[in-house]
């Protein structure tokens, strides 16, 4: 087939403005970066609902929270101002860190069966191998795009089928 | 395998493995592409594409078209083709549309996810469809997900039949290329198609009787509507309704025999009639002259007459009629339309043309009319996959066990006429 491929207009659509029970998935953004938020914000409005956290103890709070209802938590790899920065507060949430190296207010934290991305503006100094080995699912590039994030949180869940 | 090695020399790793893993989810037979996963996944050398692999929009579109998603999904992040143009609008809608849903989404929604996720988009969206007439009424997020669905596997359907169908090379006349919008999209746009027809060409002799036929035909539906819409009983599917059913989905050939049936029984005058034409219109298609003949139609309707026992289809022969009678039940359940496990339509607050244009099983194509698109472009195998997937969540489905085992035979069949070599050939559309 060519590269002239035709359809009609695809569905428009304006989602809805957010409220509690507005039904779609709820995703953890932890970022310090308020334009970060915003553009992400943007671009996945249509299928998620982000629960924004700045710092690692915001996000710990929201983790207990919400972690009943998440499908994903994003988390900035470098967190600024925040004593964990992304890859650790990763590592706590696997259960990789010794109950003693953890800080008081990230221990106890609930059992999170959903995947962790890692999102850095420099994508390109981190290997999505490393992000891996520390309990991450995937490395990506801010802001993040709907289709790249559906994408791995699709392969998360295919990889339980198979 | 060729696009995933592909995607991987590129350096989109994770699509690759994204890709691999949701061919293994879609048909975990195929044990060199999960070899090839695993290969990918240790993070070792999968090896270059054997061919020249065009990584387009083509590519992404055919694999939408068969209910690869997430495959499409992960060609078109892999590579630039998801930012730009259209394959950046196709990457958000699949982004949209593949997203997980919600935690606390009920049962059906979670099934249709599952079915999206594994190669069962038709499944999926006769699933959403089916939920959609049902109450409470379906969450925002999924209904925007249902009219995504519908557009990337159904209106992209159209086009291509349009592509195939509307053909000059394929129609014997202009005429006949302007009506075969009729078999293709139903009695009401084949009228529509027709006016635009005539206008065009007002001097084109023959276009002013189809269009006649066809205003005829169009007033029985009218008038056929406004009766079931008026009654309160259960109308079975036999008769002018079956009829009617019949063309107004632009499938005259069935709608011939129902008529013909009426005449021997009934000695129905609106029926002969009306056969007349639809015959017509079927000369027409087939590029013969206008009217018949005066000794063949003497001998036709003498034989219509004199053979009562005749062996040609009943309504009882045609699938749906007879002893599957289908039923259509009027204004009992007034809130909503629904359409029920036994295969009956239930109708809620909907009168005249309403009626029928809002019928539950014809509002909106379903997985079973998708399947039999892909008949009519020659995908077989396609649709067979279908129908097994369909069966998959409705096992009772007795007409869909039958269509199965008829494509499986008639894929047999084809591979067997062509010495195993797979080709596709156009088939009318059932």
């Amino acid at each position: 087939m060519s590269e002239a491929v035709t359809r009609p207009p695809a569905p428009g659509w304006t989602p809805p403005p957010s409220t509690e029970a507005d039904g779609r998935a709820l995703v953890l953004y932890v970022d310090v970066d308020d334009d970060s938020f915003t553009e992400t914000s943007e671009r996945l409005r249509r299928a998620y609902k982000l629960v924004r956290a700045q710092k690692d103890r915001d996000a710990c709070e929201a983790i207990r929270e919400h972690h009943e209802d998440l499908v994903a938590v994003l988390l900035d790899v470098d967190m600024p101002g925040s004593i964990l920065d992304g890859i650790l507060l990763t590592r706590i949430l696997r259960g990789r860190v010794p109950a003693m190296g953890v800080p008081p207010f990230a221990r106890n934290l609930p059992d999170l069966d959903v995947p962790i991305v890692l999102v850095t503006s420099r994508a390109e100094s981190y290997a999505n191998e490393d992000m891996r080995r520390y309990g991450g699912d995937r490395l990506m590039q801010k802001p993040v795009e709907i289709h790249k994030l559906t994408l791995a949180l699709a392969d998360w869940h295919l990889a339980r089928e198979v | 395998m060729d696009v995933a090695r592909a995607l991987h020399r590129r350096g989109s790793v994770a699509e690759s493995v994204a890709l691999l893993r949701a061919a293994v989810c879609r048909d975990g037979g195929q044990a060199a592409t999960r070899l090839l996963l695993d290969q990918a996944l240790a993070g070792a050398e999968v090896g270059a594409p054997s061919a020249t692999v065009e990584l387009g929009y083509g590519l992404v579109d055919g694999w939408i078209r068969r209910g690869m998603l997430v495959e499409a999904l992960a060609l078109l992040s892999g590579t630039s083709l998801g930012s730009r143009d259209k394959g950046r609008e196709w990457a958000t809608l699949l982004g949209e549309l593949l997203a997980p849903v919600p935690v606390d989404a009920e049962d059906s929604l979670r099934q249709a996810y599952r079915q999206l996720m594994t190669g069962g988009a038709s499944v999926a969206l006769t699933l959403l469809d089916e939920r959609d007439r049902k109450s409470p009424a379906l969450p925002a997020w999924a209904r925007r997900r249902l009219e995504v669905l519908r557009w990337l596997l159904l209106d992209n359907a159209e086009v291509l039949e349009d592509r195939i169908d509307s053909s000059d090379v394929l129609a014997p006349s202009e005429l006949a290329a302007a009506l075969g919008a009729l078999k293709r999209k139903g009695l009401l746009v084949g009228l529509a198609t027709m006016k635009e027809f005539a206008e065009q060409h007002p001097d084109h002799g023959d276009a002013q009787r189809v269009l006649d036929a066809l205003e005829t035909l169009v007033a029985n539906l009218e008038e056929e509507a406004s009766r079931i819409g008026s009654s309160n009983q259960t109308m079975p599917m036999v008769g002018h309704v079956a009829a009617m059913m019949q063309l107004r989905m632009g499938n005259l050939q069935d709608a011939v025999p129902m008529y013909e049936k009426l005449i021997r029984t009934k000695d129905d005058e609106r029926a002969r009639v009306l056969l007349g034409e639809v015959e017509l219109l079927l000369r027409v298609l087939d590029g013969q002259p206008l009217d018949e003949p005066d000794e063949l139609a003497g001998e036709s309707t003498q034989m219509r007459q004199s053979d009562p026992f005749g062996d040609e289809p009943t309504v009882d022969d045609y699938p749906g009629g007879g002893g599957a009678t289908m039923e259509i039940r009027l204004p009992e359940w007034p809130e909503e339309a629904s359409v029920e496990e036994s295969g009956k339509i239930a109708v809620g607050e909907l009168s005249g043309l309403d009626a029928i244009e809002g019928g539950a099983t014809t509002q909106q194509p379903s997985a079973d009319q998708h399947a039999e698109r892909l008949v009519a472009q020659g995908r077989l195998e396609e649709a067979q996959q279908i129908y097994l997937g369909l069966l998959e969540v409705w096992p009772d489905r007795e007409e869909w066990v039958q269509r199965a085992e008829e494509l499986g035979r008639m894929c047999a069949e084809r591979r067997a006429a062509t010495g195993g070599v797979l080709v596709r050939v156009i088939l009318p559309v059932k």
